[in-house]
């Protein structure tokens, strides 16, 4: 693999799990949160 | 009376759901050959300004259209459309592309699950693992559909068994509804799928170089023949519409899918949010997992020079012919092999789900009948209308289904979504509706986004699509002469269907009586 290939799989898989990983916690939150009555 | 109307039971259901819908045969097939003969990891590069500015756009529009229409008590096109554009009396039948759509993919889609289901069996029980080389395998899925013998109908036992078990599982779960259906599946079947597809891309990986004779013929060169980039292939127009088209495939947005399933979210229920996370979910399913396992494995165990071949052979051959090989030469390949179609087979059964519901949902909202009985009348009429794509195979019927649904009704589909909802209902009515509830502040850049440049990319899509093709697509003209006459037939049944929607919409509106609006009863 070439260091090109590096860069675009490394950036691409990072950015990738970084916005799956944000969101899920985020929804996460958000559930544990409505269910102990914090939210709203 | 009206019919209660159901509801998600939590936010992970939905998004499971969604994300299952998304996450495809072509996130494991398709993406990874498209990338593989499009520039390779410069493919990344329009691949993901396709997904900023087409895909997650039109992921928030869908979502948004689908929870305003549910507020009026439609889960499909043509409640929906009428709801966003109430004085408009015509809008409602160009509703009818997010119901005819889905269920023209639905039509072939099943068939093709069903072959996930039935090789998965073929791995357990040794099936496969008896085949000895590549001829053996293109005879042995040549038999499977009924092509070994020339005759009038393609079909084998085989085929049509797992294809009628395929049919009745997808109908078992649709039969128990949203939440005790869809949601109860997308629960079992999306962590078991992600947990096939890593173990598997996994074992790609760890596999290195089995060969001795080449020790370049190794795992991570079989991921920079995917992620080396080729920066020529940019120039080419070719590689920027296949990387717009594998966006639209892969996120199943402008069919209607994910309007009927949003549909049921809670009038202060959030989208914003969970439209986003279902979309990276079925990114790290077709970027990560997908990237990882057929292309690379094929690399290792056919070398540099084959590849190219292989992957222009197609995604099926591929997923069919050469990874049964692949599994046939690593120790319990069996196993391996049956998480491969097992994993398929979940990925098709919670898309296909999807596909059967804006029927199911329109029966449903629109005729006021129940779930079940919705359940059955579609099982009848898409038994029939599934057939074609099974004993007629072999005369082009699936290629030309998958191009009307998966290619002209989606980008239609979704260009009306986003027109109606940006320019008719108004930008800024959508914004404030979408952030209602929303646990994620979209940035204001997607406002324009959604305004000017997807449904600029949309017609522009749709635009050189009349212009290149759309002649001898209705002539015909690249069909051979001995299919004119299957390719003929089954287009005169898709204008029959459409037909029959317009007399649903126009029976359905009108047995009202006037003024009323339909499901105005179930408004939150």
């Amino acid at each position: 693999m070439t260091p090109g290939g590096w860069i675009f799989l490394i950036s691409t898989w990072g950015l990738i799990i970084l916005v799956a990983v944000y969101c899920f916690s985020r929804v996460f939150q958000n559930e544990a949160k409505e269910k102990t009555g914090g939210d709203n | 009376m009206r019919l209660e109307r159901e509801h998600w039971g939590s936010r992970l259901g939905v998004i499971l759901a969604v994300a299952g819908s998304a996450v495809g045969l072509g996130n494991f097939l398709r993406f990874p050959v498209q990338a593989a003969k499009n520039g390779g990891g410069a493919f990344i590069i329009p691949y993901l300004i396709a997904l900023l500015l087409v895909g997650i756009p039109l992921c928030w529009v869908e979502w948004t259209a689908g929870r305003y229409g549910g507020g009026f008590g439609h889960s499909t096109g043509p409640g929906v459309f009428q709801s966003l554009w109430k004085k408009n009396r015509f809008i409602k039948y160009f509703g009818i592309t997010a119901i005819f759509g889905p269920l023209l993919i639905y039509m072939y889609y099943i068939y093709i699950e069903s072959w996930c289901l039935s090789y998965s069996w073929y791995s357990l029980t040794g099936q496969l693992a008896s085949i000895p080389d590549n001829q053996g395998f293109v005879n042995f899925l040549t038999s499977y559909q009924g092509l070994d013998t020339p005759s009038f109908l393609a079909f084998s036992s085989a085929g049509l068994i797992f294809f009628v078990l395929t049919f009745a599982t997808n109908l078992g779960v649709a039969y128990y509804g949203i939440r005790g259906g869809i949601e109860r599946l997308c629960h079992i079947a999306m962590p078991l799928l992600f947990f096939f597809g890593l173990v598997l891309a996994v074992r790609v990986i760890t596999l290195f170089a089995p060969d001795p004779a080449h020790p370049d013929w190794n795992s991570i060169n079989g991921l920079g023949f995917l992620w080396n980039p080729d920066f020529s292939a940019l120039k080419s127009a070719k590689v920027w519409l296949a990387a717009a088209g594998q966006i639209f495939f892969t996120l199943s947005v402008g069919m209607g899918a994910i309007m009927a399933y949003s549909s049921y979210v809670k009038k202060n229920e959030d989208i914003a949010l969970s439209a986003l996370t279902s979309a990276s979910t079925n990114e790290f399913a077709e970027v990560i997992v997908g990237g990882s396992i057929i292309i690379p494995a094929a690399f290792i165990f056919f070398g540099p020079d084959q590849i190219v071949g292989l992957a222009e052979s197609g995604a099926f051959n591929l997923g069919f012919v050469t990874m049964p090989q692949i599994f046939n030469k690593i120790p319990v390949g069996a196993i391996f092999g049956f998480m491969w179609f097992f994993m398929l087979f979940l990925a098709g059964i919670t898309s296909s789900i999807s596909l059967a519901q804006p029927v199911i949902a329109f029966l449903e909202d629109e005729f006021n009948v129940s779930r079940q009985k919705a359940v059955k009348i579609f099982a009848a009429v898409s038994f029939v209308l599934c057939l074609p794509a099974v004993v007629f195979i072999h005369r082009g019927v699936l290629d030309d289904l998958d191009f009307w649904g998966a290619n002209f009704f989606i980008v239609v589909g979704a260009t009306l979504e986003i027109v109606l909802l940006a320019w008719v209902f108004g930008i800024d009515r959508a914004w404030d509706e979408m952030h209602q509830g929303a646990r994620l502040k979209v940035p204001r850049i997607f406002k324009f986004i959604i305004k000017y440049v997807t449904p600029t990319f949309l017609l522009a899509i749709l635009g050189y699509w009349f212009f290149t093709d759309w002649w001898s697509l209705i002539t015909m003209k690249d069909v051979p002469s001995e299919n004119v006459p299957y390719i003929l037939g089954i287009r005169l049944l898709l204008l029959g269907l459409l037909l029959l929607f317009v007399f649903l919409v126009w029976k359905a509106w009108h047995k009202r009586e006037p003024g009323q609006s339909p499901g105005k009863e179930a408004e939150q």
